[in-house]
C-alpha cells in the first residue's frame, strides 16, 4: 500500500518533470501557506460546539444577524448595480406614498374642518396665533375686508381727526403728561 | 476520528483554492456540517477521501463564486488585491514566484484549476480525480496538460 503511494507519487513527480521543469522545481519547495499554532484542535472544538446547538439556534457564521455578514449583505446591495435596482424600487414606493396619501388627503381634511365649528376654529387660532408665520397673516389680512379699512390708504383723513379728537378728550391728563 | 484524519489535508486543499486563512475556515466548517449531515448518504462506492474531497472542492467553489458575484473589481484590480493580501498575510510564507504562481493560477479555467490543484498539491491519481468529478481520465490528462502550459506561459510572459 505504502509503495502503491510512493509510486503514485513518483508518477506525478516525473510526469511534472517533463511537462514542466520548472514547476518541477518549484514543487519541491515547502508550501507557502502557513496554519496558526493549535489551529487544528482549537477548529475541532469549535465545530463540535456548533454541531452541538440545538436546531432552533443558527450557528455563529450562518445567523442572519451576524453583524460581519449583516455589513455584507449592505455591502453587496450598494453594488452599482444592485444599489439602481434598489433606488428604482424606493422611487417607485415614494411615488406610490405620495399618491396614496394626495387621493385620501383632501376627504379627510374636508371630514375634519366640517365637524368644527367657528368658535373651535376661532379658539385654536386665538390659542396658536403664535404658531402662524408672519407670511399667512398677511394673506389672511388681505381677504378680511374689516382690516383692509384700517389700512392708511382706506381711511379718510376727516374721519382720522374726529377720531383723534375724540381720543385726547378720552386721555387722562396725568396720562398725558407721562406720554409727553 | 473523521476529523483528526482529513481536516489538515482538506484544510490544505481548501487553503490552496480560497487562499486566505480566515476563509478557509469558514469553508471548512461549512464543509464538515455537511459531512456530518449527510455521512449515512456515503454509499462506500468511492473512498471516503475522495467523497470528502468532493465536498470540500464543491463548498470551495460555491464559496469562490459567491466571492465572484460580490465583488466589483476589474481581473487586474482582483490581482492586485490578492497580491496585496498575500504580501500582508501573515500565514502567507512564500516568495515573489509563490505569489506569481497564485496569479498564474487564478487565470486558468476553474475546472483546469481544480485538476491542477488535486493533481500538484494533493497528488491525487488521475482516477481518484476522475471518481471526484465524474471526468473521464483522458479528460483530466488533458486539462491538467493545459494548465501546467498555461501557467509556464504566465511566468514566460512575466519573465521571473
Amino acid at each position: 500500500m505504502k509503495n502503491k503511494h510512493l509510486n503514485k507519487k513518483e508518477e506525478i513527480k516525473e510526469e511534472l518533470k517533463g511537462l514542466s521543469p520548472m514547476l518541477y522545481e518549484l514543487k519541491e519547495q515547502n508550501s507557502p501557506f502557513q496554519v496558526p499554532e493549535g489551529y487544528f484542535k482549537q477548529f475541532q472544538e469549535d465545530l463540535l460546539d456548533q454541531l452541538k446547538e440545538p436546531a432552533g439556534q443558527t450557528s455563529k457564521g450562518r445567523s442572519f444577524w451576524n453583524f460581519p455578514k449583516l455589513l455584507d449583505q449592505v455591502g453587496w446591495l450598494l453594488q452599482p448595480r444592485m444599489a439602481l435596482a434598489l433606488s428604482s424600487v424606493l422611487v417607485v414606493l415614494v411615488a406610490a406614498w405620495f399618491l396614496f396619501r394626495t387621493d385620501i388627503a383632501p376627504s379627510g381634511q374636508d371630514l375634519s374642518f366640517a365637524a368644527l365649528s367657528i368658535e373651535e376654529i376661532q379658539d385654536y387660532i386665538d390659542n396658536n396665533l403664535d404658531d402662524f408665520d408672519e407670511e399667512t397673516l398677511k394673506e389672511v389680512a388681505q381677504d378680511d375686508q374689516n382690516i383692509q379699512m384700517l389700512s392708511p390708504n382706506a381711511i379718510d383723513s376727516e374721519e382720522l381727526d374726529r377720531y383723534l379728537d375724540d381720543m385726547i378728550e378720552d386721555i387722562d391728563l396725568y396720562e398725558l403728561e407721562e406720554i409727553l | 476520528m473523521l476529523m483528526d484524519k482529513y481536516q489538515e489535508r482538506l484544510y490544505h486543499h481548501i487553503r490552496k483554492m480560497v487562499i486566505e486563512h480566515d476563509d478557509t475556515n469558514d469553508v471548512l466548517q461549512n464543509c464538515f456540517i455537511k459531512v456530518f449531515k449527510s455521512i449515512h448518504n456515503f454509499e462506500g462506492k468511492s473512498k471516503l477521501y475522495t467523497w470528502l474531497y468532493r465536498i470540500a472542492t464543491n463548498e470551495a467553489i460555491t464559496w469562490i463564486n459567491k466571492k465572484k458575484r460580490k465583488s466589483t473589481n476589474s481581473i487586474d484590480g482582483e490581482d492586485n488585491i490578492l497580491v496585496q493580501t498575500l504580501r500582508a498575510d501573515q500565514y502567507f510564507d512564500g516568495d515573489e514566484v509563490q505569489i506569481q504562481l497564485q496569479l498564474a493560477l487564478r487565470q486558468l479555467p476553474e475546472k483546469q484549476r481544480t485538476v491542477f490543484n488535486l493533481r500538484y498539491f494533493e497528488e491525487l491519481s488521475y482516477k481518484e480525480i476522475s471518481e471526484l468529478l465524474d471526468t473521464s481520465v483522458g479528460g483530466l490528462k488533458a486539462s491538467y496538460h493545459h494548465a501546467v502550459k498555461k501557467i509556464e506561459n504566465y511566468f514566460k510572459e512575466v519573465q521571473i
